[in-house]
């Protein structure tokens, strides 16, 4: 058993572009990142930061390398199982908070729940202790339309943790979010470091590199020094 | 998933595309009502034409023919008076008779054509009908005008043995009401009168016989046909295959209905057919809008992925919507078929409808079944979509 959160060897992504360009988003990247860290990547728009949490999420899966993830071999998985390791060992947080326009607050944070079978009255009882950990509690029946841009990313971050995953995925979590916001979604996610959770964090902010224990800096796909 | 959740999710998505679902289920339910009402209008005329016929006839008799229809094939088949009698024994058979006609014809010396009728139905012709001590009150003297009727047809030409007729009696000389007696024709006397008024001629069964035999000489007597009556109507078959295993052709009710009702079950089966199509042009249109709507919620589903729905659940979501398309769709369709049959019995009250209540689960289940087939290809259009491709997309 590995006692990194992630461990990337070699781990080259390329995309095809419609105009049969070739595009390198990842070139022989090696990283170990430990359990229970808040870990920032960091680097410029295109480096290649999107790419490299979608390798560590199972969403993309590299041409080259071997990566595992809390355990998981994803180089050797299809595409069910990287469904199924999505839901149980990772939480993404997207930068435009990916919530179902039409499912309110506790119903978009049970909604991975109910991919993993849990019944209806346990899906809605874990989702409103979740919202409560975001601070959310009083807006459990709002749908996404009727939060503010900080609210909704909670409402994401709820989501995110309702499975309780040991790793969380953030792409830009503030990037659409005012300071104040911002800094309370910070918080929410420094908690969850705080309770065990190993967080991985996409963004070119100085002030949520500041939050992390680690930086990871990319430039046109490769890992740079400072 | 649980399958609860994901015919949930089916549902919620379903109703979420109010605008583009509502024409869909419209045209559904207006085919399941074109279904319904071609089942329930069919069953309704054959019902109409099946009460016709058996006014005409009797519900349990079974017409025995010998095959050659002569009464003299081979010794195995010949319909005799030992061969009646032991039709008489079989279970399940109220009276068997040898088919000799009955005048029943009023002539101009016949004072009166006295029917020996029972009201029990399918006696047989009984011994004491000769020696006259036939109970008074079945006796029934019906003058020769015409008011023996078979329903509405005037029968006064002709009657069989065992054969159950109507009587429309009036209740006092010259009145216009009538008590209507069905009846079954055990027996004929037909009585004329000679000049000093004495009564000649008596027509029984056994008379009859005589008449035959005398002029067949002493051959023995032999019948092509007869008839049998069963006990109860849905007997019918059972003994008519008894018959026909001792190689005999029988005829029933049964033989008669579907020849009669045959060109309407043609009607129904064409228009049922032509529903069917519409049905099937309405689930291609189920298809299309799936597919359409799958297209338009890439980015849902690229999220659902994301977060850690399989491909596959995905488009069992897809599916169910079909699903659901068509049992909403059909059920739809069988109220407007209630209102509208509703509507029609208050307009025509006179006309009771016939309704197959079977009609109403199996236009649920093709419904549902034809729009799950219209939704595989915009399940698996779901099921092949990409998460990072749908994700990307914004
Ligand atoms: N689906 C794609 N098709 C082609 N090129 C892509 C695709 N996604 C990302 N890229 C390219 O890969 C590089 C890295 O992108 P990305 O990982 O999104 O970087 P970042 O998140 O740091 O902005 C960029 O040059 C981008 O243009
Ligand atoms: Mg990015």
């Amino acid at each position: 058993m590995s006692a990194t959160a992630v461990a990337m060897n070699n781990v080259t992504v390329h995309y095809h572009t419609t105009s049969n360009h070739e595009v390198t988003a990842l070139n022989n990247i090696t990283l170990a990142i430990d359990y229970q860290k808040w870990v920032s990547i960091a680097g410029p728009s295109g480096s290649g930061k999107s790419s490299l949490l979608h390798v560590i999420g199972g969403l993309l899966t590299p041409q080259s390398g071997e990566i595992i993830v809390d355990q998981t071999p994803l180089h050797t998985t299809n595409q069910q199982m990287r469904a199924t390791f999505r839901l149980t060992h990772i939480g993404f947080v997207f930068q435009s908070f990916y919530l179902m326009p039409h499912l309110r607050a506790w119903e978009n944070v049970a909604l991975p729940m109910l991919a993993a079978h849990i019944p209806l009255p346990e899906r809605k009882k874990r989702a409103i202790e979740a919202l409560a950990r975001v601070g959310l509690q009083d807006r459990l029946y709002h749908r996404p339309a009727e939060l503010s841009g900080g609210e909704q990313q909670r409402v994401a971050l709820a989501r995110a943790v309702a499975l309780a995953p040991r790793i969380i995925l953030a792409d830009e979590p503030t990037g659409n979010l005012d300071a104040d916001s911002a800094t309370v979604v910070l918080d929410i996610l420094t908690q969850f470091v705080a309770q065990g959770a190993t967080v991985i964090c996409a963004t070119h902010d100085p002030l949520v590199i500041a939050r992390g224990d680690a930086v990871i800096h990319l430039h046109r796909g490769v890992i740079v020094p400072e | 998933m649980q399958f609860q959740d994901t015919l949930r999710m089916s549902l919620d998505s379903t109703f979420r595309q109010k605008r583009r679902i509502v024409p869909v289920l419209t045209g559904i339910s207006l085919s399941t009502t074109l279904i319904l009402i071609i089942i329930i209008a069919g069953a309704t005329i054959s019902n109409i034409v099946t009460q016709q016929i058996l006014g005409q006839g009797n519900l349990r008799q079974i017409t025995v023919m010998s095959p050659n229809n002569t009464g003299l094939g081979p010794s195995s088949n010949i319909i005799n008076d030992s061969r009646i009698a032991s039709w008489q024994t079989l279970p399940h058979v109220a009276g068997a008779y040898p088919n000799l006609e009955l005048d029943v014809t009023a002539t101009t010396n016949t004072m009166g054509i006295m029917l020996f009728l029972s009201n029990q139905p399918d006696q047989n012709v009984r011994p004491e009908l000769l020696q006259g001590t036939w109970p008074q009150d079945q006796q029934i003297i019906v003058p020769d005008t015409g008011i023996l009727n078979k329903l509405d047809q005037n029968v006064s030409g002709s009657t069989l043995l065992g054969e159950t007729i109507t009587l429309r009696i009036p209740t006092s000389e010259g009145s216009q009401q009538y008590a209507v007696i069905p009846v079954t024709v055990s027996g004929v006397y037909k009585a004329t009168q000679n000049i000093l008024g004495q009564i000649l001629t008596f027509t029984t069964l056994s008379f009859m016989k005589n008449l035959v035999k005398e002029s067949l000489g002493s051959a023995p007597l032999m019948y092509q046909v007869a008839t049998i009556m069963a006990d109860q109507p849905q007997n019918v078959s059972e003994i008519a295959s008894i018959i026909q295993k001792q190689g005999f052709s029988t005829n029933d009710i049964e033989d008669q209905l579907s020849g009669e009702t045959r060109w309407l079950r043609g009607i129904i089966i064409i228009g049922i057919a032509l529903a069917l199509f519409i049905f099937i042009l309405v689930s291609l249109s189920i298809g299309n809008l799936l597919a359409s709507s799958v297209l338009q919620r890439r980015k849902e589903i690229g999220i659902m992925l994301a977060i850690g729905f399989t491909n596959r659940s995905i488009g069992q979501i897809v599916q169910g919507e079909a699903i659901v398309i068509g049992i909403v769709g059909a059920i739809g369709g069988i109220l407007i078929a209630l209102i509208s049959l509703f509507a029609f019995t208050l307009m025509q009250p006179q006309i009771s409808l016939d309704i197959p209540w079977w009609g109403f689960p199996c236009v649920i289940a093709i419904s549902a079944l034809l729009c799950a087939l219209a939704g595989i290809l915009p399940a698996r259009k779901a099921m092949r979509l990409d998460v990072m491709q749908t994700l990307r997309e914004e």
